[in-house]
């Protein structure tokens, strides 16, 4: 037999509410449907700012890195203006005589046709 | 109509109450009242909708009519557009050695206003002690320069030429200007064409000049629109220092970077070729002097030189007479040189063979006057290899009667000497025929243009002439650029040549002719300096003014090895005179160079130590 059903029980006590139930009510009072509504806004901009500012850090990471780019090429073409004066023929022949060399007089090279025998072992 | 009177206010409490027609009246005053106010309101209505539909219509006007126009203005004021600079292409040897390069650097400018005045506060000194820090200049040199009155000051080195820093000193400048120590100073970039192998190929090359610093002259003015590239346009919103925000809509045209060249020239025969031509132009006391090598198989120029020349690193010291090509620009009597090419035309049209024979009385008569030869001697029955080989004159004229004027004429057409090469350098002249209106004027010329007389010709009108003999005879175009490679060498490279432009003599024709010009170049020029080589080869010695016979064009062309040529080459000396003969003045540097040649290609001996059958 449950407490309900007995006739000598007393009135029933009001109930406390769950915590759900209480939930329940608090979302449905003006006040909570205020803050929620200013948390969800808060929220929203929270994240339209975060993306904003990760634009505006990558927008300076982006300056930094079209600056060094522009360096690097700029000491590329200087370093590459560097080598072709280094393997100029004009610099070649000034630093060979400096070291005691000259080209030999024309004409001592003797250019000689060399037969090559071919694969299958026979000379051509 | 009943009406209630309005509660008395307390100030009316004491007042005597109203009869009727005090009343009345006030009723009626009441009424009038309220009627004009009806009208005020309805008139104010009236003006108020009016005003409301005028600005309405306005608005519809101007988002309309002028919608494009007022975005524009609205952008402008927060929107800029940016141009995105393009790095001009290098040029580069056909061995891939540079040739030219643009570089960056930046130079300083300076507002002594600014900075004598930063908020109140004259910084100049703090200013020019931190500035000659970071560039190492003395102080005083700075100051000297930013102690002036004005807006505006490049400042310059103790040498007074414009500042250019190096990439430190430009690093320096700007980690100070970040810290706000240089107030009224700002680095411009300063973009510097350089060529690395100093004047090699100067001619040829060019260089970058003019206001906006285009390609002048050479393969830099040639070739202008592929090197420079197309600049982009970024057009988006600025920050409030102007810098692009990544955050707003862009518009952006993309720059194209110039393409890289690669040129058909190797540095290393360039370089030979230059220094061999100073020093015999220098030796025989020429005034100048051109060398043009060429690969008769396609047409690709190996070398391209002349002297006098210029540095295109420093070519404001040069005068303007030297930034002219002579191979490419300049015409000249070509001489003798001109018998090779009418022999082609008199065994082409079969009016002779090699062992033809003529006599030679010492004179022709054309149009009525007497054409003697060089020597002014009567050599009596000669073959055209003999003609040839003692490069008589009275012989190539008698061959062009034989072959006949308008023949002739066709012959010289083909082989490219009357007209432009379209070799791909700016500035190229064209060939021409002196004028001949009557019959004796076309009899004499005809006879001249056989020897090289009354006609003028590019050096590199002559070489392509001598590349048809040579490749078996068909005329090449010549030309210098081998390649491109677009977007700075990063890009699809094109490749250009060779350019046969038409068949000017039968292959037969050629290899005669060949044959003709080794049997005489054997004695004439000396070629068996060559041993082992067969190489084809005429000299030419002309006299642009009759009445200085000693003021000449000496020349020799020709190529090697005769079997299989893999150069053609023209020497030209202007004007020589310890020596005024091609076979004397300029065939020694043509051999010189032909043994040079034969080492570096690793050309082998293709006559087997007897170059010539005739000796």
């Amino acid at each position: 037999m449950s407490e309900r059903d007995d006739p000598l029980a007393g009135p029933e006590e009001e109930r406390e509410p769950s915590w759900r139930e209480r939930v329940r009510m608090a979302v449905r009072t003006p006040v909570a449907r205020v803050l929620f509504g200013v948390a969800l806004i808060g929220l929203v901009a929270f994240l339209y700012l975060s993306e904003v500012s990760g634009v505006t850090t990558a927008n300076d990471r982006l300056r930094t890195l079209q600056a060094e780019q522009v360096r690097i090429a700029r000491q590329d073409a200087l370093l590459r203006q560097q080598l072709g004066e280094a393997t100029s023929p004009a610099y070649i022949d000034a630093r060979a005589r400096e070291l005691g060399l000259a080209p030999a007089p024309a004409g001592t090279a003797q250019i000689l046709a060399v037969q090559v025998a071919t694969a299958a072992g026979g000379q051509s | 109509m009943s009406r209630e009177w309005p509660p008395m206010r307390s100030g009316w409490r004491n007042a005597k109450p109203l009869d009727v027609k005090e009343a009345r009246a006030r009723d009626q005053a009441d009424d009038a009242m309220r009627a004009r106010a009806r009208v005020r309101q309805g008139v104010l209505l009236a003006l108020a909708g009016i005003m409301l539909a005028g600005l309405l219509g306005k608005t519809a006007y101007w988002q309309t009519s002028w919608h494009t126009q007022l975005a524009a203005w609205a952008d402008a004021q927060h929107a800029h557009q940016f141009t995105l600079a393009t790095g001009r292409g290098s040029i580069f040897d056909a061995t891939g050695r540079l040739l030219a390069v643009s570089i960056t650097h930046d130079s300083v400018i300076a507002d002594p206003d600014v900075i004598r005045d930063v908020n109140g506060v004259n910084m100049l000194d703090t200013t020019v002690a931190n500035l000659a820090l970071a560039l190492n200049l003395p102080v005083t040199l700075v100051r000297g320069q930013l102690d002036v009155p004005g807006q505006y000051v490049k400042l310059r080195g103790a040498d007074g030429a414009t500042l250019l820093l190096s990439q430190e000193q430009s690093d320096a400048v700007m980690r100070l200007s970040q810290q706000n120590q240089l107030p009224g100073i700002a680095l411009i970039p300063v973009v510097q064409r350089m060529y690395p192998a100093g004047s090699l190929a100067g001619q040829a090359l060019g260089f970058l000049g003019g206001q906006n610093g285009t390609g002048q002259y050479g393969v830099e003015a040639e070739y202008e629109q592929l090197l420079a590239g197309t600049p982009g346009l970024l057009y988006t919103a600025v920050d409030a220092q102007g810098n692009p925000l990544a955050t707003a809509q862009q518009r952006q045209t993309p720059a194209i970077p110039g393409a890289n060249v690669t040129l058909t020239l190797d540095a290393n025969v360039q370089y030979w070729v230059e220094q061999e031509l100073a020093q015999t132009v220098a030796a025989t006391h020429s005034d100048g002097g051109t060398v043009v090598v060429m690969d008769p198989r396609s047409g690709a120029l190996i070398a391209l030189a002349s002297v006098p020349s210029f540095d295109p690193n420093r070519y404001g010291q040069a005068p303007l007479a030297d930034f002219v090509n002579p191979a490419v620009s300049s015409v000249y009597d070509p001489g003798s040189v001109m018998k090779g090419i009418t022999m082609a035309a008199g065994v082409d049209s079969g009016v002779i063979q090699p062992d033809t024979t003529y006599y030679d009385s010492g004179v022709f008569w054309a149009g009525g006057v007497g054409i003697h030869n060089w020597d002014g001697k009567a050599h009596g029955t000669m073959t055209m290899t003999q003609v040839l080989e003692y490069s008589l004159n009275t012989g190539a004229a008698t061959v062009s009667a034989h072959v006949g004027g308008d023949r002739y004429d066709k012959y010289l057409a083909a082989f490219g000497l009357t007209s432009k090469t379209g070799v791909d350098l700016p500035s190229e002249s064209s060939g021409w025929l002196e004028p001949a209106k009557t019959q004796g004027q076309r009899a004499l010329r005809l006879a001249e243009n056989a020897f090289g007389e009354g006609m003028a010709v590019t050096p590199l009108e002559m070489v392509a002439a001598y590349g048809a003999l040579a490749n078996g005879g068909v005329l090449m175009r010549p030309y210098i650029v081998a390649s491109t490679t677009a977007d700075g060498g990063g890009g699809a490279t094109t490749t250009y040549g060779p350019y046969p432009v038409r068949r000017a003599v039968s292959a037969d024709t050629a290899q005669t002719v060949t044959q003709m010009l080794v049997d005489s170049a054997y004695t004439e020029t000396q070629m068996n300096l060559l041993p082992g080589y067969a190489v084809a080869a005429k000299t030419g010695t002309s006299t642009p003014d009759p009445a200085q016979p000693t003021i000449t064009y000496a020349s020799v062309i020709g190529y090697a090895p005769a079997t299989d040529p893999r150069f053609v080459m023209l020497v030209k000396l202007d004007h020589p005179r310890t020596t005024i003969y091609g076979a004397t003045a300029a065939a020694p540097l043509w051999r010189e160079l032909a043994q040079q040649l034969f080492a570096y290609y690793q050309i082998p001996p293709d006559a087997g130590g007897q170059a010539n059958t005739q000796g």
